[in-house]
């Protein structure tokens, strides 16, 4: 076949860039080290969003505050008022990323980015379960209560806070009457929500029900010292 | 001078010899694709961008990352995977009409398939519409008409260089056929379908 003079002129092009060292090969070890790093990056992300997943599923457990959505409407309001927030903003942004670095692979821009997504959050809670049934999250939590923790010991210890400009009180049975109990709740931080208080009980719970030495969560109205509640649960 | 030795060799067996350092090779890959990218790009941009340039360009960077190239797939969707990029570049400078920041068709999965779309009879008489009409149609449009009806690629093909899924290429050819379609009528020219 005989090469046409303008198809051998930007052939003739490239290669002159070519032997004055303007154009160069990048090396298969360039390219070998980016799908590396772009590798890594997946699974950076990937295992991040596990973890905040997990956390995430952890603190609602420990705290007890998962009870609130067995207290009615107001109990999930409250349930989702005291959820933490910021971090699930940071879930859903590492998410967001993670979709657009997974659609630089081929299994990511062949699959539409709806089941992509669905894809990416069903693997993120599996993994976050498995991480669940490990005790790393309670370890942490150890550590944060001695100040051990840096970085994150904040949100770990964070799991003790009572939420009770929203509704919910956490604390410890001190003393049983006939339709009301005392709660003690101190979780070693000296902030106004340590202390002592009288719960009134709902018509649909008796106080037969506590004990002594009980730990519970309620949601309730406060009234100085005082909780009108309408839903507690031991946890 | 006579290459046609090299005419029953494969794209990808040129591209092996490129990155072994064999020049030839490589001129006779330019040789092969030059008046497509051309084409291509003629389809895709408008007269006023300067789209020899933007080739020369895309074969500057086929040469720079030749090592990238795996050799057990298609070389026609990875070079045709440049040129993309490339000319979406140029149209984002130009940003007188912008690419789809979102596409919902990417959002679910679509059936398609072939077979719904073309037969040779449709495939000639779309390309002679094509010529009187592709510069009215939306960039994404205008890029699906040319890879399909011009450059006869597949929807595997095409899926490749557009890193979308296989699906959204038939749904959105679905739509640019009709877009086109919609512009004969309005301007009362005989489409394809009244050939």
């Amino acid at each position: 076949m005989m090469i046409s003079e303008p198809h051998k002129d930007m052939a003739a092009e490239v290669l002159s860039r070519v032997h004055t060292g303007e154009c160069k090969k990048r090396s298969r070890g360039y390219f070998v080290a980016r799908a590396f790093l772009w590798g890594a990056l997946v699974l950076s992300l990937a295992a991040s969003v596990s973890l905040i997943a997990s956390f995430i599923i952890f603190n609602e457990y420990i705290s007890g505050e998962n009870h609130l959505l067995s207290f009615g409407w107001r109990g999930a309001m409250a349930f989702l008022t005291i959820l933490p927030w910021s971090l699930i903003l940071l879930e859903i942004l590492l998410l967001i990323a993670l979709e657009v670095v997974a659609r630089r692979f081929s299994f990511g821009y062949r699959t539409p980015i709806l089941y992509l997504f669905g894809g990416i959050i069903a693997f993120g809670v599996f993994v976050a379960a498995l991480i669940n049934t490990t005790p790393i999250h309670q370890m942490l939590l150890d550590k944060a209560d001695h100040d051990d923790l840096p970085v994150v010991g904040r949100w770990y210890k964070a799991v003790h806070d009572s939420h009770e400009s929203e509704g919910v009180f956490r604390g410890v049975i001190v003393s049983v009457a006939t339709d009301t109990f005392v709660v003690a709740h101190n979780d070693l931080d000296n902030d106004p929500d340590d202390g002592v208080k009288m719960v009134m009980l709902p018509p649909s719970i008796q106080a037969t029900s506590f004990h002594t030495g009980d730990r519970v969560i309620i949601a309730g109205d406060a009234t100085n010292s005082m909780i009108q509640a309408y839903g507690i649960e031991r946890w | 001078m006579d290459t046609s030795g090299t005419q029953k060799v494969t794209d990808e067996d040129l591209a092996t010899r490129v990155r072994e350092g064999e020049e030839q090779a490589f001129v006779e890959l330019v040789s092969r694709y030059q008046a497509k990218l051309l084409r291509y790009g003629h389809k895709f941009l408008s007269d006023q961008d300067p789209i020899e340039d933007v080739v020369q360009d895309v074969f500057v960077k086929v040469y720079q990352n030749i090592n990238s190239f795996d050799a057990s797939r298609r070389f026609s969707p990875w070079i045709y995977r440049i040129a993309h990029n490339a000319f979406v570049n140029v149209l984002r400078k130009r940003s007188r009409e912008p690419m789809l920041v979102l596409d919902f068709d990417l959002l679910v999965s679509h059936y398609s398939s072939e077979e719904d779309t073309a037969g040779d009879r449709e495939r000639s008489d779309v390309k002679v519409a094509i010529e009187k009409g592709i510069q009215e149609l939306s960039p994404a449009y205008r890029e699906i008409i040319a890879l399909y009806y011009v450059e006869e690629l597949s929807y595997a093909e095409i899926s490749e260089i557009l890193h979308v899924p296989i699906g959204t290429v038939g749904i959105r050819l679905r739509r640019a056929r009709a877009a086109l379609q919609k512009h004969f009528k309005e301007n009362g020219v005989l489409t394809y379908d009244d050939i």
